[in-house]
């Protein structure tokens, strides 16, 4: 993962699920969740190097609590991921979200290795 | 799979080394025997990794040391990543040796996690599969795996065999991290889940095929896990046992699974085979070598 970047990107995200607008701020790479501030609705999206929105999508449920704002995905020590989860967690750091997506953060989430910064 | 595991085996015993010799352990070691140490298991096993590795001698019931490892390369990653665990781990130890309190680091989850999804183990599951012949079991066959742990077991059984899984594991937590994994890899539809003990275990169907894959050292009971697999087997069925035993890699890599839950050290061969014989299963099959067994018993 790269440092963090001095630049910021202001996106408009459009809710998946009420169509409202959000407008966050965008530092990093990296999968973030963001929770609808209008519907709750959760979503995960994924932004590149450049910080381009890869991947933006409505998910049951994401690791974080606070809508309003995106908040980043990491894994605490990737040393740590089992061998079972590790073909996943190399697949997002290439910017692609597997269709059950969800399940594999929920997994390393029950194994207390996800850590969600701004939270 | 072999240099991986002698990479964490040279590092468990340098590492353990290091640490006796710090805290003067490995003087008082060389001092009093290792049945006055409050944990006399952890004690004795301690003495036998130095004496098998070669580092003492016995005598009596006390060692004399007699040479110091040397920090071991790594060159691997599964080495490198099992290298914080180990640290970790050693941290305890002083403290268990002497006061006999059994340290368990199964709250720290994500360090569990590494040590029950390693690429070793995942290594040594692998090769138990093929070398038993599972991956010729019929799509019809149903293998129960017994204390699953978070699913590393589990996965190489649905990746290398066309068989249904039953997964057996205690810890509603772990169990969660299963089903997960599994609808990850869209194979649900393959695995059922009984939340049991494997000495309490109650299959929803008698099976193919029970799959143990190093319950014996983890476990209260091994021998009641042992009936009740007997119990939930088919009359042509088998179980399926693979073991690290108290020699070679199996006296080292196990050595971090005792801070984790594992309940004492792995068997020796001897005692394994004596376990099986003792339930009225018949060992048919066994392979092994370098601290692992592989082995098949039936009815
Ligand atoms: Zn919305």
């Amino acid at each position: 993962m790269s440092q963090p970047s001095l630049r910021a990107k202001q996106v408009k995200l459009n809710c998946k699920q009420c169509s409202e607008e959000s407008i966050v701020a965008i530092n990093r790479e990296g999968l973030h969740a963001f929770i609808c501030p209008y519907c709750g609705q959760p979503h995960l999206l994924l932004i590149d190097p450049n910080l381009g929105v890869r991947d933006f999508r409505q998910v049951s449920s994401v690791p974080a609590r606070r809508p309003f704002d995106i908040a980043r995905i990491r894994v605490k020590d990737e040393s740590l991921i089992p061998v079972t989860l590790k073909p996943f967690w190399e697949m997002l750091k290439r910017g692609i979200l597997p269709p059950n997506l969800e399940d594999g953060l929920a997994a390393l989430q029950a194994l207390g290795l996800l850590e969600i910064e701004g939270e | 799979m072999w240099k991986r595991a002698r990479e964490v085996d040279s590092y468990v015993t340098w590492r353990l080394y290091t640490t006796l010799k710090e805290t003067g352990l490995l003087q008082k070691l060389q001092e009093k025997p290792w049945w006055e140490f409050a944990d006399r298991d952890l004690a004795r096993w301690v003495c036998d990794i130095l004496v098998e590795k070669g580092y003492a001698r016995r005598s009596g019931d006390v060692i004399s040391v007699s040479s110091a490892p040397e920090r071991p390369q790594i060159t691997t990653m599964d080495a490198a990543d099992l290298a914080p665990v180990v640290d970790r781990v050693m941290t305890l130890l002083p403290r268990a040796l002497e006061t006999g309190e059994k340290p368990n680091l199964f709250e720290e989850k994500a360090y569990y996690s590494k040590v029950a999804g390693s690429l070793v183990y995942k290594a040594i599951i692998e090769a138990a599969i093929e070398e038993m012949g599972l991956s010729r079991l019929s799509s019809e066959a149903v293998v129960a795996d017994v204390f699953s742990r978070i699913g590393t077991s589990v996965m190489t059984l649905l990746e290398m065999t066309p068989a249904r899984v039953i997964a057996v594991e205690p810890q509603p937590e772990n169990i969660e991290v299963i089903k997960r994994t599994v609808r990850l890899s869209g194979q649900e539809n393959r695995v059922s889940f009984v939340q049991a003990s494997p000495e309490e275990m109650v299959l929803p169907e008698k099976v193919d095929v029970v799959f143990m894959a190093n319950v014996i050292h983890w476990i209260m009971n091994p021998r009641l896990a042992l009936v009740r697999a007997r119990e939930n087997l088919k009359e042509k069925g088998s179980v399926r046992i693979i073991q690290q035993v108290y020699e070679g890699t199996g006296l080292t890599v196990p050595f971090i699974h005792y801070f984790f839950g594992a309940v004492r050290p792995p068997p020796t061969k001897e005692e394994l085979i004596r376990l099986i014989r003792d339930v009225n299963l018949k060992v048919e099959r066994q392979l092994g070598s370098f601290g692992i067994v592989a082995l098949r018993a039936t009815l």
